[in-house]
């Protein structure tokens, strides 16, 4: 029965492409499609599919995307794909140079910068023993351990992966919560905050979680800077979270009106672990003042692997313990987005709807919702690999209304749009964990992730209206 | 359908529904199965098979009609399939003999001496069932309540960064 399922969702997921690829250039409603078009409009038509029905690992799929790019549309590809065809013109075919590269782009260390720190961080325990030592101001009174939960969980995601911070948060929270009885609505709403927080946290920061990432990459260099991001993400973040406090606690009064965390916990005070505390620190300075020493994000984002793996922090085990699924998934949607940016596909597309015609409120509620609905259903990263590009193009043919293009804050949008999709278990990774847990069921997760999230999109519009 | 079974073997029918009432609240964790004979036992073991289901603890008593407990208990743990399975000893008549083979030969993790106390019984069993699941299961999350919340989170806790 299961196998059947994912096999019959494979078959979709290839036929309809190959059935693209199958029929002549000249059927397509764009003008003058070239032939590497045409494969690339294939090659992202399985992606899209592959993503959305998830037959295979999302990661899989982008490593199938640069596979079949190099493979179909580079120019050391295939011999049998580098010939104009009878009725259509080949077209430029891509560098294969460009289409490896997406895996060494600035993102892509950027990331691996984010998942040193958190390692480093963990194998140190620096996580854990910051996260009960900022605790233990809010007290035990119920409503303030949430909110210092929400907030600790919220700041921690912003520089760390929304997963790793979920789990590290779930395992202060669990032993305590797991001795309430079933259904107990307080205990809900505490594992219910983790979540939340965790996904909403990750919208801060550029390295917060992939979708930013993705969006800086589609904007000209240096056209946000970190410090600029969160100038923009952390309000938001704040409003978002206090709005979920009042919510969860509405949704979910709690009975018992204290809770005694157990927060004990020393700092290792060795050499090693004092390299760890240094370096976190400095490192998340150094990217909140470009301004002062030139270096951008992705520049900085190396420095703590280097002085990680020199002092032995980060060994060779822990090497391994790099997301390398998250880098690979990133790195396919770069290389999807400039196959589409490259061969010319993704302007045509663009300027085939006549967007022009559109107000510029309805492009981006229109994108914005669409991101928020595939988001809730399939992973965030994924979204936005498949609708960044997409937008990036939409933004070059909108009329420029404010300085700078509005395209930073239709890609900003984007990312935070597609961090809002949180109403199901499957929806992020964070749900999926704290669904696991028991203690809330997928109902809760409606109410409450459903209303933190259109009320994100809300404040979205809001701020766009007043600020740009 | 739960991933994991609790099997109790006891020739007694009495005894055997006074440890189900005693295990009553693990049914939501796990499938908790009965047998009163080593015969029967090993068809649920069988049908476990089909199913994929997976064999996390056996509570045996030893003096039965037929196989012993402790016969059994060997017999299990030559078997790679039951290997991992916690096994437990529970019997007011298993000779010095028949306990030393237990612990030497049938990978033995905890003796209980009948009469037995319910709290007590479950808090050994749900000890065992915290190891096991540490030892053999990846989602961890799942089991944290019902089983040893403290020990499973702080698990999930070291094992954080492989997530």
């Amino acid at each position: 029965m299961k196998l059947s399922k994912k096999l019959v969702s494979t078959i979709i997921c290839f036929s309809v492409p190959l059935l693209i690829l199958a029929i002549p250039s000249e059927l397509i409603p764009l003008p003058e499609l070239t032939l590497v078009q045409h494969r690339i409009i294939a090659i992202f038509v399985l992606a899209a599919l592959l993503w959305i029905l998830e037959p295979v690992p999302v990661f899989a799929t982008s490593i199938l995307i640069i596979t079949l790019e190099v493979v179909m549309v580079s120019d050391k590809g295939l011999n049998f794909f580098s010939h104009d065809s009878a009725t259509t013109p080949l077209g430029e075919l891509l560098s294969y140079n460009s289409i490896f590269a997406s895996f060494s782009s600035p993102i892509i260390i950027l990331f691996m910068g984010g998942f040193a720190l958190a390692i480093a961080a963990s194998k140190f325990d620096l996580d854990t023993n910051l996260a009960r030592v900022l605790l233990k101001p809010f007290g035990r009174q119920i409503h303030f351990v949430m909110l210092g939960l929400m907030l600790i969980t919220a700041v921690f995601s912003m520089f760390m992966s929304n997963t790793a911070t979920t789990v590290m948060m779930l395992a202060i929270l669990g032993p305590i919560v797991a001795t309430a009885p079933v259904g107990d609505l307080g205990a809900k709403g505490l594992v219910l905050a983790i979540p939340i927080a965790a996904n909403t946290g990750g919208i801060a920061t550029p390295i917060g979680t992939p979708p930013n990432a993705i969006a800086l990459q589609y904007l000209p260099e240096g056209a946000v800077t970190f410090a600029q991001w969160m100038m923009v993400g952390l309000p938001f973040v704040l409003i978002q979270l206090t709005v979920a406090w009042f919510l969860l606690r509405y949704l979910y009064p709690a009975k018992e009106k204290e809770l005694p965390l157990k927060l004990e916990g020393t700092f290792l005070q060795t050499p090693r672990a004092w390299v760890v505390y240094l370096t976190f620190g400095v490192t998340i300075l150094l990217w909140l003042t470009t301004q002062l020493h030139g270096m951008n994000a992705y520049v900085v984002a190396i420095i703590p692997l280097a002085v990680f793996t020199l002092t032995g922090v980060i060994n060779k085990q822990d090497l391994k313990l790099i997301n390398w699924d998250v880098l690979w998934l990133v790195a396919g949607g770069i290389a999807m987005g400039m196959a589409l940016d490259t061969s010319g596909l993704a302007v045509k597309l663009a300027s085939s709807i006549d967007f022009a015609n559109m107000s510029t409120w309805l492009v981006i509620i229109s994108l914005s919702v669409t991101c928020y609905m595939m988001a809730n259903f399939m992973s965030n990263t994924a979204t936005a690999n498949l609708i960044m590009p997409i937008a990036a193009a939409v933004a070059t043919t909108l009329p420029v209304t404010t300085q700078g293009g509005g395209i930073t804050q239709l890609l900003m949008v984007v990312a935070f749009s597609s961090s809002l999709g949180m109403i199901l278990p499957v929806s992020t990774p964070p749900n999926a964990l704290a669904y696991s847990t028991g203690f809330i069921e997928t109902k809760d997760l409606l109410k409450a992730g459903g209303i933190v999230g259109i009320f994100g999109l809300g404040l979205l519009y809001l701020g766009l209206y007043l600020f740009f | 359908m739960n991933k994991y079974v609790l099997l109790c073997v006891d020739d007694e029918r009495e005894v055997l529904d006074s440890v189900l009432a005693d295990l009553d609240t693990l049914g939501d964790l796990f499938d908790v199965e009965a047998a009163q004979s080593v015969g029967e036992a090993k068809e649920l073991l069988a049908e476990m098979q089909q199913n994929q289901q997976q064999l996390a603890l056996i509570l045996c008593d030893h003096m039965m009609p037929g196989t012993q407990g402790v016969d059994f208990l060997v017999e299990l743990n030559q078997d790679a399939a039951y290997k991992a399975a916690k096994k437990l000893l529970l019997t007011g008549q298993a000779g010095l003999e028949a306990t030393v083979e237990a612990v030497n030969h049938g990978g033995l993790d905890f003796y209980i001496a009948k009469p037995w106390q319910g709290d007590e019984l479950m808090a050994h069993v749900q000890e065992l069932l915290t190891d096991f699941i540490l030892e053999n299961e990846s989602d961890l999350m799942h089991y944290a309540r019902g089983l040893d919340a403290e020990k499973i989170f702080s698990a999930i806790h070291a094992r954080r960064q492989s997530l």
